[in-house]
Formats: structure tokens, C-alpha cells, sequence
């Protein structure tokens, strides 16, 4: 069990990476859980991804029975950097969904400081805008969110998602994003029916190298059946134009 | 999208490997009839269980299979993972 959960000393709970993929390929990934902090939203994307080379889910530290949620975003950042450097591939690509695009990009920036050339990063309709605890929309998301990830885990689940849900949510309200501190390439892809039009000019002045592509879609209609060749077609082109890279 | 046809009684075989490991259950494979609930008193498969379960099924049957195979579908029991492998697998 981990201590760190705000603070800036612990130890590292290797139960929340998950293994998802262990094909041997040149191209890791790691996918960033959503609020709420289950894994389930990548049901279509984890094959294809799995395809490239291991592949491994960080799934929130609060939803198992007796967890304590990480109640900032830079504690789940380190918690996620630590484990990914324990690695014995490294992830040389990061993923994230909505709010798990905000954790990638923050992890992978931490990872960079070590490196001094950060993981590629994914950023799947994910805001970068300043969270207000009074907007409507948020208060629907948390229903949302709250209700698929019961629907998905069980109804014993309710207490400890609500508690990781609503961490989450705190921590990205008191967050200010971290602009860019290292060369490394970026891709957003932003639903054309998103709750943020602003998002890629509001990323792009925090990530010089900023790919953006659209995909003709809602927030949580983004891996539908329709839209997820969209999806994984707009990753297989930044992938293979990564330095190096071959898939 | 598979390159080798495989049979129902394979594919069976595979999925009740995963999901008993995915429970954690000490028991073979063979213990565990098509008609067993997904969750229930026996098994115990959650969303991340399904994440993981399509990549584990192209890697023992060594089959590609649509990414979107397991999108938009609600399963209950092993029978309900099995037939749409099969499809996949079939497709």
C-alpha cells in the first residue's frame, strides 16, 4: 500500500500498473486512467496498441477496498513516473483519455526530467482549461462518470469510485498545467462535439510541438465503433512518424 | 482478420483459461462451464478484465481479431465471450 497520496514521500504501489499487452514490439504504451480511475474507456484502443509492442494500464490508486486516492495531480504524476522508470521497457509512448490525457502529459514530463527527452504523448479530447467547481457540465460528468464506472465494476464499488472520483475532481480543480519543459512530441485529438472547442489553441500554448487531428465525435463517444479506426488510424500516423520508429 | 481457422472447443478453451486467471481461481479450466455467469459466485471479470482479455485471446489462439470486437457488446456469461470470439475469429 502506498503513503504518497498529496504528499511528497512514499513508497511505490506496483498494483496499480497493469499489465495489459506483452508482445514484444518497439513501441510501449501506457494508458492513463480517466476520472474515476478505472481502465475501461480503452476496451477498442488496448488491441491495437497491444499490437505495437507491451502495453500497460495505470489505473487510480482509491478504487480497491482500503485504498486512499492520490488527492493531487503531482502525486499521481510521480507515483505513475516511478513505476513506468521501474519498467524494464520504458513506455516510449503515453496515453490518456479526457482526464488521463492531463496525467500522461504531466508524467511524461516528469520522465523527461530524467531523460531530457520525454515518452511521445497522446492527449484524447482532454482540456487543459481551469476547472470551476460550479459549472453544470462538471456536475454532469462527475454523474456520468460516476454511474458507468459502478455499472462496469459493481454496485460494491459505489463508495470507494465516489471518493476516488471526487479526489480527482479536487485535485484537477486545484491544478495549473505545466507547460512544456522538454522537447518531445505531442498529438491531441479533439472531438469535433467536445465540451471544450478551445482546447487545441489552449494546449498549444503550453506544447510548442503540438499535432492536432479531429475526430468526428462527443467526449464519450470518442471509442464507439464508428469512430475508433478514426481514433487508432490518427495514433498509427503519429506513431509511424516518430523518430526511429517502426511498427 | 485471422490467418487459420480454429474451432469452437479452442477458443472455448482459451477464453475459460483467461477468465479463471482473471478470478483468480485455482481451478483448471475445464472446471468452468460456458453457462457460468461473468460475475457471479465463480468468476469475477470487471472492465479492466476486458481490456486485457481481447489482447490475451489474439495471443493464444496467435489470431488477430477487430479491435472493436468486444465495443458496444454486453456479455453474461462465458458463452456470450466465447460466441463473439468466434465470430471475430470467423470474420
Amino acid at each position: 500500500m502506498a503513503a504518497e497520496n498529496g504528499g511528497t514521500s512514499g513508497v511505490v504501489d506496483n498494483s496499480v500498473i497493469v499489465p495489459l499487452g506483452r508482445r514484444e514490439g518497439p513501441t510501449g504504451t501506457a494508458l492513463f486512467h480517466a476520472l474515476g480511475g478505472g481502465l475501461g474507456h480503452y476496451l477498442g484502443l488496448a488491441p491495437a496498441l497491444a499490437r505495437k509492442g507491451p502495453l500497460h494500464g495505470l489505473r487510480a490508486l482509491g478504487i480497491q477496498p482500503g485504498e486512499e486516492p492520490d488527492r493531487t495531480i503531482a502525486a499521481m504524476a510521480r507515483r505513475y513516473a516511478a513505476l513506468l522508470r521501474e519498467l524494464p521497457q520504458p513506455p516510449r509512448l503515453l496515453v490518456g483519455w479526457s482526464f488521463g490525457g492531463l496525467l500522461a502529459w504531466e508524467t511524461g514530463q516528469l520522465l523527461a526530467d530524467t531523460t531530457g527527452f520525454g515518452p511521445d504523448v497522446v492527449l484524447i479530447d482532454s482540456s487543459s482549461r481551469d476547472w470551476d467547481a460550479h459549472d453544470p457540465v462538471l456536475r454532469g460528468i462527475r454523474e456520468r462518470v460516476l454511474w458507468e464506472t459502478v455499472a462496469a465494476l459493481g454496485p460494491e464499488s459505489l463508495e470507494p469510485v465516489r471518493r476516488t472520483l471526487d479526489a480527482h475532481i479536487g485535485a484537477r480543480l486545484a491544478h495549473r498545467i505545466t507547460p512544456a519543459r522538454h522537447r518531445s512530441r505531442t498529438l491531441l485529438l479533439t472531438c469535433t462535439r467536445g465540451d471544450d472547442p478551445e482546447q487545441a489553441a489552449a494546449w498549444g500554448t503550453l506544447i510548442p510541438d503540438l499535432t492536432v487531428r479531429s475526430v468526428d465525435a462527443d467526449h464519450f463517444g470518442v471509442f464507439s465503433r464508428t469512430t475508433l479506426p478514426v481514433v487508432t488510424g490518427h495514433l498509427d500516423d503519429f506513431i509511424n512518424h516518430s523518430a526511429g520508429a517502426t511498427t | 482478420m485471422t490467418t487459420h481457422q480454429i474451432d469452437r472447443a479452442t477458443i472455448s478453451q482459451a477464453v475459460r483459461r483467461i477468465v479463471v486467471a482473471e478470478s483468480q481461481l485455482a481451478a483448471a479450466p475445464d472446471a468452468v462451464r460456458e453457462d457460468e455467469p461473468l460475475n457471479g459466485s465463480v468468476l469475477r471479470i470487471n472492465s479492466l478484465s476486458f481490456v486485457k482479455l481481447l489482447v490475451q485471446v489474439e495471443d493464444d489462439l496467435s489470431v488477430t481479431l477487430p479491435d472493436d470486437l468486444f465495443v458496444g457488446h454486453s456479455f453474461r456469461t462465458v458463452a456470450d465471450l466465447v460466441d463473439v470470439v468466434e465470430q471475430g475469429v470467423a470474420a
